[in-house]
Formats: structure tokens, sequence, C-alpha cells
């Protein structure tokens, strides 16, 4: 009773608040944009052709800045498009023939290459070695996969010097899932434009999962959490407030469950904020598009831990020194800190580094880092979530291959919760031992 | 068992000695009136009992379990000076709030609710914004908060700062209400004459040590000053009146003489009836509570 009371104190506190009202109306009109985005098929022959033509292109993820090199002679057509049937329905039955058999075979070489971990920079030399009929079709299978069409039939039909050509059947998780199939029509079909950037042509799914990155990382994770923490910031000094604590103390409640409960209430306010924006919008981009992207959805877990960690430290600023502005300029301060910190040790230890940091500061940044938030583990966890939602089954496969930066789960959550835990401890320690 | 003990209780803020050995009890239904000026240590003492601030030394007991314990808080209700309720709750809902962190039931809360409000005066304005009500009304419904939970002891520092006369005498009636109840109520007041009116043991406290204590009728009497009230020609007496006792002063249709007991009172009788001087009235002298204030902490600083 006690804790819903509190509860609802810190609700009446938040929505006397009139900046509330408009970050929800910014957050009910971002929800409404993305309503407003729809799909429409295209053209079946042409989507599948344009997807087969960026088959030339060997990325090399592994290396910093990604790079990739593109094998431009090979010529792809595609032709006796038809739906799919029996194993493959729902997908597509197709005629691919690859031309330049020689810009054909070192492509395939340059990308076993790059699979095998032997070419790690795109100007290496392409490797020597035969390319036979199986080594083609490994090649074409991986690239499907590349494009998360995890179901291929691939048989190698007419062959000649110059030219194969293979009857292929391939079948996506959904239609969504095929990379230029759909265009996107935004503001309820005010304009319309085909999914892809330049020559990159992208599925529905690929579109949303750029656009869930976008609102995870940048809208919830960076401007919806620096909301979270104003609007919260005078949660806890307003309850110290000389008049206003001395009526609470003298309530049967302990002090540290006043001040847990206050912190949860605005951890509570975060949620609920953060899962008006994020599950939002997930409803309606998931209803449009037909595509429901649960990493999304669970990349909310990750943002609230993130907000848990910066409230604590708002928190404890409050109790030291019942300042609203301090407990929003603390807290922010220390996210800053913590990404410049983890910015310069990644940085600093890279072979490619302008600057490169001795191990003893490296250590030492480190050290500090777990003092402070880690936005860019929290940024890692919620590509992860994201990716894998987006991806489907057999994800950890293409993840791998991929070279997707790998989370250490143990050590986010481990980091996360001891900041959380000894923020709170220490501003529990201080708030019950000080006379107000 | 008495309600409040406060045993040699000693307070120290760094380099300031709020309270220096203390010591004060309170028996069940009385109504207490802490006096003192600004600084005195009044609130010191009220905050301690309810363990917002630490004693450096002594022993606070409240309703037989040391001061702060969680049963003793249950049975207390608080209205601190100054006190600031947050601006965003209305009336009402302050008073859910407040009650609920007392352990009331929800079902108890909605009744007991518009009865407060009804009992301070501000019934109308229950479900107004916080931030409209004028110091007055913020004053009613510190009344109400501290009374929301039905406590055995109520803490009320200054409770009829800022109320126009008509409400102080509402909220003198309400205490007075709660004591017929068997409440035991704890007064910090700067208001003198209200003290007198409605308190049963009253302390005066100056720079953290306790100076005088007891009853307002033992407080307020002067011993050995009586006033004479008399019918004859005493004018011509003067002079052997004033050898007779300690002082003498004229005052209309007698004389107010001080004694140095009642064998020379007696004696100073005669002496007038002899002389042909009638006594038709005598009584001793009392003086206000403020009167007694005052001369215990001196005119400095008449905050207090």
């Amino acid at each position: 009773m006690k804790l819903v009371a509190l509860f609802k104190d810190s609700i009446l506190q938040t929505l006397d608040c009139k900046s509330l009202y408009v970050s929800v109306a910014l957050g009910a009109l971002f929800v409404l944009v993305c309503a407003s985005i729809s799909y429409s098929p295209m053209d079946e022959r042409e989507a599948i052709q344009g997807m087969v033509e960026q088959f030339d292109r060997v990325m090399i993820v592994r290396t910093r800045p990604p790079g990739g090199r593109t094998f431009e002679g090979v010529t792809w057509t595609v032709s006796d498009v038809r739906k799919g049937s029996g194993d493959f329905e729902g997908g597509y039955e197709f005629k691919l023939a690859v031309s330049n058999l020689r810009e054909f075979h070192d492509l395939v070489r340059f990308w076993r290459g790059v699979e095998q971990g032997k070419i790690t920079g795109s100007d290496d030399p392409v490797p020597e070695g035969e390319v036979d009929e199986a080594g083609e079709i490994k090649f074409l299978r991986g690239k499907f996969r590349e494009r998360v069409i995890m179901k291929t039939r691939i048989e190698r039909g007419e062959a000649s010097e110059d030219k194969r050509v293979f009857d292929v059947a391939i079948r996506a998780a959904s239609p969504e899932r095929l990379e230029g199939m759909y265009q996107a029509h935004f503001f309820f079909g005010a304009f319309s434009w085909p999914l892809g950037v330049a020559d990159q042509k992208l599925s529905v799914a690929q579109f949303m999962l750029v656009m869930q990155l976008v609102l995870s990382q940048y809208v919830a994770g960076m401007v919806g959490i620096l909301f979270g923490v104003i609007f919260t910031a005078s949660f806890i000094p307003t309850m110290l407030q000389k008049g206003c604590i001395d009526v609470l103390l003298a309530r049967p409640i302990s002090r540290t469950t006043l001040l847990l409960s206050k912190y949860a209430g605005g951890l509570i306010y975060g949620a609920i904020s953060g899962g008006v924006l994020v599950g939002g919008s997930w409803l309606v981009l998931s209803l449009r598009s037909g595509v429901w992207n649960w990493g999304y959805l669970a990349s909310l877990g990750t943002l609230i831990l993130f907000f848990a960690v910066l409230y604590s430290i708002g928190a404890l600023t409050a109790v030291m020194t019942r300042s609203t502005i301090a407990s929003m300029i603390v807290p922010v301060g220390a996210w800053g800190l913590g990404f410049g910190v983890t910015w310069v040790k990644q940085t600093g230890t890279q072979p490619l580094s302008p600057f490169q940091l001795p191990s003893s500061i490296s250590t030492a940044l480190e050290a500090l880092s777990w003092f402070l938030p880690r936005a860019s583990d929290i940024n890692v966890m919620n590509q992860w979530f994201m990716i894998c939602g987006s991806m489907g089954p057999g994800v950890e496969e293409i993840t791998s291959e991929m070279g997707l930066p790998e989370v250490a789960w143990i050590r986010i959550l481990l980091s996360s919760g001891a900041l959380i835990v000894a923020t709170l401890g220490l501003a529990s320690f201080v708030f019950s031992r000080r006379d107000y | 068992m008495p309600v409040i003990e406060l045993r040699s209780l000693v307070k120290h803020y760094r380099n300031v000695h709020a309270l220096q050995g203390v010591s004060i009890t309170v028996e069940k239904g009385e109504i207490y009136s802490l006096l003192g000026k600004n600084g005195a240590g009044k609130t010191t003492i009220v905050k301690i009992l309810l363990s917002i601030v630490r004693a450096t030394s002594g022993e606070a007991i409240l309703l037989g379990r040391p001061a702060g314990h969680v049963e003793s808080r249950r049975k207390v209700g608080y209205l601190p000076e100054d006190h600031r309720f947050p601006d965003y709750h209305t009336g009402w809902s302050a008073l859910d709030y407040y009650a609920a962190l007392s352990g009331v039931s929800g079902a108890e809360r909605r009744s007991r609710i518009p009865e407060m409000l009804r009992l301070v005066g501000i019934e109308e304005s229950g479900r107004r914004k916080i931030r409209t009500y004028s110091k007055g009304m913020k004053q009613r419904l510190g009344l109400a908060q501290a009374m929301i939970h039905e406590p055995d002891v109520l803490f009320l520092d200054e409770p009829t700062d800022g109320v126009d006369p008509v409400g102080r005498k509402q909220i003198r009636d309400v205490l007075v209400h709660l004591k017929s109840q068997g409440k035991t109520i704890f007064l910090n007041s700067h208001l003198l004459s209200e003290v007198e009116l409605i308190s049963d043991r009253v302390g005066i406290l100056e720079l953290g040590k306790l100076r005088r204590e007891g009853t307002v009728a033992e407080m307020t009497v002067e011993k050995d000053i009586y006033e004479l009230r008399l019918e004859g020609a005493f004018d011509a007496l003067m002079p052997e009146i004033a050898r007779r006792v300690r002082g003498v002063r004229r005052i209309a249709g007698g004389v107010e003489v001080d004694v140095e007991n009642a064998e020379k009172l007696n004696a100073l009788v005669d002496y007038l009836r002899a002389n042909r001087v009638a006594l038709v009235g005598m009584t001793r002298k009392r003086q206000s509570l403020e009167d007694v204030f005052i001369q215990e902490v001196g005119v400095a600083g008449q905050g207090a």
C-alpha cells in the first residue's frame, strides 16, 4: 500500500509537468508517422534481378572500417520467374544466367578467401585455384544467406565456356524478407520510394531493421532517455525539500524504502514513457509491414537498464545536493564521460587508430568505465537484439558469418547492476544518516 | 507510563549546541507547550522524537519505545513549521497519500478524508490543487494530514501560523476536542496567549536548556504580590505601608504590595483596619504567560 502510494505520488508529480505532455505529443506524432508507412509489392522479376545484381560485391566486415570489393564484369540475368511450389511454397523459382565466367570465378575465389579469413583487405589479390560446380553453388547459396534467405535449391543447368545457367528456388521466411520486393509509401501514400539506397536494394525487413535501429539508438536511446532524466530529476529533490521531507520521515516507513520507492517511481515512469514510444512504434510498424521484430521490443529492456543506471546516479546526486539541476546535469555528464572513456579506450587499442594508448592507460580507462554508464555496451546489446529479432531462425550462424560484435552479457549486466547497487547503496546510506 | 520522555537530551550541529541536556516528561492526554525564541531548540526536540534528527547523546522515548521506532511513528502525527506539501497534489490526494503512508486502508481513507477536510474547514477546496491554497488553508491541510491516521500523539509546530483569528479559534477547538479524546499534544508555538488558553503544562526553552516548566497556573502566578482593594483614607498611610512591605504601588481603589510572607501580609491588614481602612478585596496577582516568558528569556530577539 505504501509503495503504491509513493508510486502514485510519482505519477502525479510526473503528470503535473507540462513538458511531459509535449513529449507525449511528440511521441504520439512519431508513432503516427510510423503508422503512415505502408508497402506495396514490386514486379517480382525486377526485384529478384535487382537482388542478384548485388552478388558481385564482397563485403569484408571484420576490418575496421568495413570495406569491400566489386566485380563489375559479371552479368546476372534472371528469367522464368514463377511462384515456388512444394518446399518452396511462398517463395520463387527462376533461372539465373551468369556471364563472364572468368570474372565470376574471380569473384567466387575472392569471396571464399574472405570467408576463410585469408583476405582481410579489399586490395588483397584474388587467391589462385579452381572453381568447380560445387564452389559456384556454394557461393550463390552464401549470397542468398547473406540476404537471410535460408532455404535454397540451386542446380546447375546449361554450362558453356563463358556462361552458367542455374535453376534456382528460394524461400525466405516471408516475402517481406526479399530485397527489392516492395516499395514504401510515406505519409499515407503522399510519396513513394522503392526500398533501397543507390544500388543497394532493401527488403522490408531490412528497412524496418534500419528504422528500428535508428529509433532505438537515437530517438528512444538518446532523446528519450535524456527527456526521462530531465523529467524525473525533480522527483527526489522535491521529496527532500525542507518541510516536505519532515512530514514523510515522521511516517512509519524506513528511509531506504522511501528512497527506493521514489527511485522505482522514476524507473516506472521511464519504462512507461519508453514503452509507449518503443511499444507504439513497434506495433504500428509491425502491423503495417508484416515484419514482427521482437528484438526491437526487447531492446526496451536494455533502454530501461541504461535509464536505471543514469537514474541511480541522479538519485545519489539528489541525496547529496537536494538540487534538481544537479540531478539532471550529473547523470548526463556521467553518460557523456562514460561514452568518451569507452571511445578513447576502444579507438586507442585498435591497430589502425591514429593514436595508441599504453596498456596502463587502457587498463585505467577500463577500470574507470566500471564506474560510469556504459552507453556503448548498451548499444551493442540493442543491435544484437534487433538484428537477431530481424533475422529469425538460424541467426547464430548468420551473425557468426557476418562478424557482428559479440555481446559480453555477463560483463554488461554485472557492470550496470554493480553501478546501480553501489550508487543506490551509497545514496541510501547517506539518506539514512543525514539530519533533515 | 509517560507518552514522551526526554532524558538529558543533547544535540550538537557542528559548533552549535542546539540542546544541552533537556529532560521533559509528557503524560498521556496532556497538552504540553514548548516556548522559546527562534533557535532555542524546540523543533530539534520534536525532530529527535520523530528520528528526523539524531540526538548526540541522551535518551528520547516515545510511546514506550526509543524515538524513531516504526511502531511509535505509526501512532504519531506531525505538523512541521514551514511545511511544504507537494503542490501537484490536491488537498484530497495529499491526505490520501499521507494516510496511505501511515498504513490507513483505502476504505478508511475514503471515509476519513472528507471528515478531516470538514473538520479543518477546507472541504470545499479539497479537490483543488494545493498550489491554489492560501497560507491559512495550507496550514489547515497540514493539521488534517497530522490527524488523518488518528494518531495517539500530535506534534504541532506553530499550528496556527498564518491562520486568521476565526481559524485559530477553530484550530484551538480541534485541539481541545482531541485532548478530550485522550490524545497527547506536543505544541511549539509563538502565540503565547493561545498556549495559555489550551495548555496543561508549559516548558520554556532558552539556548538549548529548559529554563522553567510547570502548569500554566503555576507559571503565571506571581508569588507574594497582592492587590488590596481598600475603602477609607489610606493615602496618608502610604509611608507606613511602604515601611512594612518590600514594595508598594498605588492602584485604582487600593494598593499593590509585595510582601515577604503571609505573616507580614496579615500584619499589614491588621494595621490598615486599625487605622479605619476597610479591606474590601484581596487578589494574589497573576502574570500573563507572555510576561513570564519575557521575564525568563529576556526581551532580546522578540521573535519568540
